[in-house]
């Protein structure tokens, strides 16, 4: 009996001595917060915004009860601090509730912060907070951030929403190469390579209209992925332009199908517009006489969605045509993308140094600290097996000439 | 459990004590026993010593006494044979035997028929000549002793007494109101026989024997009761039980002591392997043909007289999860309905806690569009979200307590003020939460596609603690409350059999049962745990298939 008592004691004695589940919340208790934003204020301290996601309002909109939401259901908050944390844990002065990141799912910083302060703060308390999340989308934001963060969607509840949607569908475009925090930091501690992540800005909306009508204007403003920025460690280097971002992102094998082609017939002259359905890249490293080269094994499917101009596409000869010019615009793509980070930012975002060191270890042992003299000089081969699959519904256009 | 034994000892002491405490004042002004005259009470050791005089006087005197002044006792005396006529007289209980039988086959052999045919009775066997040459009822006894006469009479025999003879005779004639066989209500099936068991022993053990004509069914009587003397059935199959069993569920009954049953739930209490376990550790079923099956897997069925419950062991977890439908409709359905119920039993279990856990202490684990909604859903309700489960169960069980207890037609008054009154009016008020509602709901619909009460029942205890274990420690605490039970249900044997058993101990080919159903031709051996001694109960090949031209007609061989 002694012992039946004393096994149940310490049962239960010893359950609530583990840890983990002291902090006990009921769920109305907690702010979900939906992005985090930082920028650089004055004096070397940071300007945190945070925007959370009021549940109530969020429910009614999109139970569809008021046509027109009153209130919006998302709060922004912003405080000037020492540091990142300190800054989330002052903003308890203006929160009537416990902030909760674990929801959060993007992370901005601004251009100004990522390429003079460098983004090694936030991605530290990203790592070290058991809060928050490694899977958070990380962007570097052009422009003002409030307005980012206060565009009003409408298609989605919360303008933070409109960014992660739009990273989402990256491989609709591939102009912008967008990574989550645990993916850069994973870079970032790699010798072998440097981190990357999309832009975002704010644009004027053309879709506006200029005259004063008796509707609910369109918003002002639209937000827009735009490029990649390049990083050297955590600090921003430079940018590369939407076309130069689906170059990064063949080399980095990103390219998963969706995003649209434009080739040009070499004989009739006439463009037509492929879709990519399949790709995969593989990198090979070869070392020769103290010359380093990365062979870049691409094979791509695609089919064609539009032609403009009258084509035969039913004669394999065509298809081979257009084949051959798909290779040679995404190899222009690759070169874009390798002119900039080799000759202007020096920056090795493509994983080079990793693929060398996977294949000649024995050599990355002494090349790895001079890898950025290095990657100036590696030269790139291609092998790019092209394939048009489908043409589409039909084979011949409606059109004649 | 080891821990359960501890605590059976350490309660029988407090027990102990309890009584010692209270009985020592009583005891000291004990009440001298009354003269044997007064008393007129008699145990069954007393009339077992008591002979049958050759006075018929002092026998009447004494069934009397016995009988004293119940109105239903009926002493019918007349005379036998035409010279010298012998008095005797009948004694029966009115209500309890056929009166027709009576009449017909004993009393109008007796007095008219054998002075009619002016047959004399000889003197000194009239019971044997009576026995053999007159009455045409079917069973008769000779009874020895006062006890057997008086036993006889309570189960609605009738006893013939004749002066100058030392035994009497017994003929059962037995016949009184009983309920129809009817759907049982506890178990409806949409497919399967549509007979279930009453409360008349007889009835039921013919239910058995209908569906097993075999040799080999054996019902052996046993009587239960120091008061009630009630009669209680062994069923099982010779051959396919393990003699074992029978004897350790023999063994099991005999010990008990106990004035009366009135149901089989008395005996279940007295015969578990673990009388402190949550969990029942035997089956009961109001279905015969569930019964037989069983009886063919090699289990011994229990029948008591006065209930339609037969008890049925030894009882895996799985057993509790099964409905013979299963069996009775193909074998896909069946497995899709065996996993529904897996699924339910987890649900039931361990729903609320696993809400309670999930929303006050691992939010982050939620995606954030249900996070929103619950978040959006609890806004401005006054209560933690352990202290809304516990509301909103509690209300459930007192509706579902209320709902099955009251007559049938009130008992719809409640529902409807179960469902407005909880499930709108307290979300309504802001007193719980919708989603609360959802999740109570979604856990009673679960527990109720348990088939077996009992068993749903244990679940219904166990999402308490579980709740509020989960409420103190999240899901830790959750996952510590699991592994409890599923510890205590490995340690957890019925009539030896290990609890879980085709799970663990891990039985691949008992899979047919437990994991899927099997279809029929492909269950050919019986449970390992339970026949051990006779497994097979198919003949091999019995697969149906389109015969191939030229080989020989697929099936058992002659």
């Amino acid at each position: 009996m002694r012992r039946f008592l004393l096994s149940m004691f310490l049962l239960l004695g010893l359950g609530c001595c583990q840890t983990g589940c002291w902090d006990r919340f009921e769920v109305e208790d907690l702010e979900i917060v939906q992005a985090l934003a930082v920028e650089r204020a004055p004096e070397g301290r940071v300007r945190l915004y945070v925007q959370s996601i009021s549940p109530k309002h969020m429910v009614r909109s999109s139970g569809g009860v008021t046509s027109i939401v009153s209130e919006e259901p998302y709060r922004n908050r912003s405080i000037v601090s020492d540091t990142v944390f300190e800054a989330i844990r002052d903003l308890a002065r203006q929160s009537p509730r416990r902030l909760f990141f674990i929801p959060n799912e993007l992370v901005l910083v601004s251009e100004a912060y990522a390429r003079e302060v460098g983004i090694g703060e936030v991605l530290d308390i990203m790592e070290r907070n058991p809060e928050a999340r490694r899977i958070a989308w990380l962007a570097v934001a052009q422009g003002d951030l409030a307005a980012l963060l206060d565009e009003p969607g409408r298609l989605v509840p919360i303008p933070s929403m409109n960014i992660l949607e739009m990273i989402k569908r990256q491989n609709l475009t591939d102009q912008f190469a967008t990574i989550r925090v645990g993916d850069f930091i994973e870079l970032l501690e790699n010798e072998g390579t440097q981190p990357y992540t999309g832009m975002v800005r704010l644009i004027p909306n053309e879709a506006k209209l200029q005259e004063e009508v008796d509707l609910v204007p369109e918003p002002d403003l639209n937000i827009e992925m735009n490029g990649t920025a390049v990083f050297r460690e955590d600090k921003m280097v430079g940018w590369l332009s939407p076309r130069e971002s689906r170059g990064l992102l063949w080399l980095r094998g990103e390219v998963k199908g969706g995003r649209s082609i434009k080739v040009m017939d070499s004989l009739t002259e006439k463009p037509v517009t492929l879709q990519i359905l399949h790709a995969k890249t593989k990198l090979r490293p070869d070392i020769r006489e103290g010359q380093i080269y990365i062979i870049v094994d691409l094979q791509v499917e695609s089919r064609v969605v539009e032609t403009r101009g009258p084509l035969n596409l039913g004669k394999p000869e065509v298809l081979r045509r257009l084949e051959d010019e798909q290779a040679e615009v995404i190899k222009a793509e690759i070169e874009a993308a390798l002119t900039k980070a080799q000759q202007e930012y020096g920056v090795d975002v493509f994983g080079f140094g990793e693929v060398v060191h996977r294949h000649y270890p024995q050599e990355w042992k002494e090349m790895k600290k001079e890898w950025g003299a290095f990657f100036p000089r590696v030269q790139v081969g291609y092998q790019i097996k092209s394939i048009i699959s489908r043409t589409g519904e039909f084979s011949r256009p409606v059109f004649r000439d | 459990m080891e821990e359960m034994k501890w605590m059976g000892q350490w309660w029988r002491k407090v027990l102990r004590r309890f009584k010692r405490q209270k009985t020592t004042p009583l005891a000291a002004n004990k009440r001298p026993v009354a003269p044997e005259r007064q008393r007129q009470i008699y145990n069954a050791d007393e009339l077992k010593q008591l002979p049958i005089s050759r006075s018929l006087k002092k026998n009447l005197e004494r069934l009397k006494a016995i009988f004293g002044p119940s109105g239903d006792a009926v002493f019918r005396p007349f005379r036998l044979g035409v010279g010298e006529p012998i008095p005797a007289v009948l004694v029966f209980l009115d209500g309890m035997t056929d009166k027709t039988i009576i009449n017909r086959d004993i009393l109008k052999p007796l007095i008219l028929e054998s002075r009619q045919a002016r047959v004399e009775p000889p003197g000194k066997n009239v019971l044997g000549w009576a026995k053999e040459s007159v009455l045409t009822a079917g069973e008769i006894h000779t009874a020895h002793t006062m006890e057997e006469v008086v036993t006889a009479v309570l189960y609605g025999a009738v006893a013939l007494l004749v002066q100058g003879q030392d035994r009497a005779l017994t003929l059962s004639v037995q016949g009184w109101k009983s309920r129809e066989i009817g759907e049982p209500d506890s178990e409806v099936l949409v497919r399967g026989p549509r007979e279930g068991f009453n409360e008349t022993l007889r009835d039921n053990t013919t239910l058995i024997r209908r569906r097993l004509r075999s040799p080999n069914l054996v019902l052996e009587d046993l009587q239960i009761g120091k008061i009630s003397h009630t009669g209680v059935s062994l069923a099982y199959l010779k051959g396919v039980v393990s003699p074992d069993l029978v004897l350790e569920v023999k063994r099991r009954l005999e010990r008990i002591e106990i004035d009366g049953i009135l149901e089989s739930g008395y005996l279940e209490e007295f015969i578990e392997d673990n009388p402190y376990s949550p969990f029942p550790q035997i089956l009961h079923t109001e279905r015969p043909d569930r019964v037989v099956a069983a009886l063919l897997e090699g289990r011994v069925a229990i029948l008591t007289d006065g209930t339609p419950f037969v008890l049925i062991v030894p009882a895996q977890i799985i057993s509790f999860l099964t409905s013979p439908e299963d069996y009775y409709e193909r074998f896909w359905l069946g497995t899709a309905i065996i996993w529904l119920r897996y699924l339910a039993l987890i649900i039931s279990l361990i729903l609320p806690s696993l809400y309670i856990a999930v929303t006050t202490f691992h939010q982050g684990m939620l995606p954030t569009r249900l996070l929103i909604s619950i978040a959006a859903a609890r806004e401005g309700v006054p209560f933690p979200a352990l202290l809304e489960a516990l509301f909103m169960e509690f209300t459930f069980e007192v509706l579902r307590e209320a709902g099955t207890r009251l007559p049938r037609n009130v008992g719809q008054a409640v529902s409807i003020v179960g469902a407005l009154v909880i499930g709108q009016s307290a979300v309504q008020a802001g007193l719980v939460s919708p989603l609360m509602v959802i999740v109570v709901a979604v856990t009673g619909i679960a527990s109720f596609a348990m088939p077996a009460f009992n068993f749903a029942i244990t679940l219904r205890l166990l999402r308490f603690p579980l709740m509020l274990i989960s409420g103190v420690l999240g899901l830790y605490g959750l996952m510590l409350g699991i592994l409890f039970i599923v510890i205590h249900l490995a340690g957890l044997r019925s009539f030896g059999v290990p609890y879980l058993s085709s799970l663990a101990p891990l039985h691949i080919s008992d899979f047919k049962d437990s994991l899927v159903r099997a279809p029929w031709w492909a269950m050919a051996k019986r449970p390992v745990e339970i026949a051990k001694l006779n497994q097979r109960r198919l003949g091999r090949a019995l697969q149906p298939s389109p015969s191939q031209p030229g080989s020989p007609q697929r099936g058992p061989k002659k």
